[in-house]
């Protein structure tokens, strides 16, 4: 794997991007939490794919700064890497991408396009329900 | 405890304000070009090259960004056309909402062609769409020839690769065939086009590429006057 190695940035570039996108996670937990009546985030789970521009280590460090004093300051933060998955229009498979490469994993074919692994979402949240 | 599904793309702010340039962009049937390239690939250089061939014909405007000061945009003024600056302050990427309020600056009547270079950056700016019509991803020889391989997503997302500083490729060691067999492993489709800013070397062929560009865009928009505006829901 070609990737995978702490980034040589210094310690204000490591963390910025990051941590814009840290701020957009709070946006949406917080937006969910109001809708679904909760003041109160357990857990949040997060999904980065590994055809990102994102580093889940500075993107743990950044939610650590984003959490503070939200809904979910004190919540279990998951972030899970996924693989890029890529769909063949000559054999029709989906296989995971290779080294960057966009070639077929079944049948080497280059007509392939990114299906899933090419974004980062918030994939869902564990609330506290309010109580009267 | 409640545990709800979201999927909710952390992206998804930038790519909807993306989404509003791009309808009024359109709209004045401005084609937009985003240029990224590392630091030092000439991106300006570039610009100096295009702009005054461009200008023969069309209205130009740039959006400058860059992490501190105005040293590109002064180099530009030269022109005499309206550049906006941007400074980022450390943060590596443009994102759609700074290309909103850099917007307001400018006169979206008096323009054919709105040039956005971004921050020298190979890694973040590929995930934040600006509102373009077109990726312009500029490399120069200097690099070495296997900058796709450590960039895979900025490559394969570029619709236009320009391989600068061509005059000086004899004092490097850039396989040509490496760096086009790299490439097209991850994009098939991308123009590259082999040019040095500084000589002026196939200058001609980039201008004629943003060209078709800026004829497309006014060609391919079906006109409606005021208050006849379509309303797509979704």
């Amino acid at each position: 794997m070609t990737r995978g190695y702490p980034p040589d940035r210094r310690f204000t570039e490591y963390t910025m991007h990051e941590l814009s996108l840290a701020m957009s996670v709070r946006e949406i937990v917080e937006d969910a939490a109001l809708q679904n009546n909760s003041r109160k985030v357990n857990e949040v789970n997060i999904v980065v794919g590994e055809f990102s521009s994102v580093s889940v280590d500075a993107l743990e460090f950044a939610m650590e700064a984003a959490k503070k004093g939200s809904v979910f300051e004190d919540a279990n933060i998951n972030i899970r890497s996924i693989k890029t998955i890529l769909s063949c229009s000559n054999c029709m498979k989906e296989t995971a991408m290779e080294d960057f490469v966009f070639r077929c994993g079944s049948c080497g074919s280059g007509a392939v396009t990114i299906v899933s692994g090419d974004r980062m979402y918030v994939e869902s949240i564990d609330i506290e329900t309010q109580e009267n | 405890m409640h545990y709800i599904e979201l999927e909710k793309d952390l992206l998804y702010q930038n790519d909807k304000l993306a989404e509003n340039i791009r309808k009024n962009m359109d709209d004045h049937r401005i084609f937009v070009l985003n240029i990224m390239s590392a630091p030092g690939a000439g991106k300006t250089s570039l610009l100096e090259a295009v702009i005054p061939e461009l200008l023969k014909k069309y209205r130009v405007a740039v959006i400058e960004g860059d992490i501190q000061g105005s040293a590109d945009a002064d180099r530009l003024a030269k022109f005499n056309i309206n550049v906006h600056q941007i400074n980022t302050h450390s943060l590596c990427h443009l994102e759609a909402s700074m290309i909103e309020r850099a917007l307001v600056n400018f006169d979206l009547h008096k323009i054919d062609c709105l040039i956005v270079e971004n921050v020298g950056n190979l890694v973040c700016p590929a995930d934040f769409l600006l509102g373009e019509d077109e990726v312009m991803m500029v490399v120069s020889v200097s690099e070495g020839h296997d900058k796709p391989h450590k960039y895979p997503v900025m490559f394969s997302k570029a619709d236009v690769i320009i391989l600068n500083k061509m005059d000086i490729i004899e004092s490097t060691n850039f396989d040509m065939d490496i760096f086009y067999k790299q490439v097209r492993a991850l994009n098939i489709d991308a123009e590259i086009i082999e040019v040095s800013a500084t000589k002026g070397t196939n200058i001609d062929r980039l201008v004629h590429h943003i060209e078709h560009g800026i004829q497309h865009k006014k060609g391919h928009h079906h006109h409606h006057d005021h208050g006849d505006h379509h309303h797509h829901h979704e």
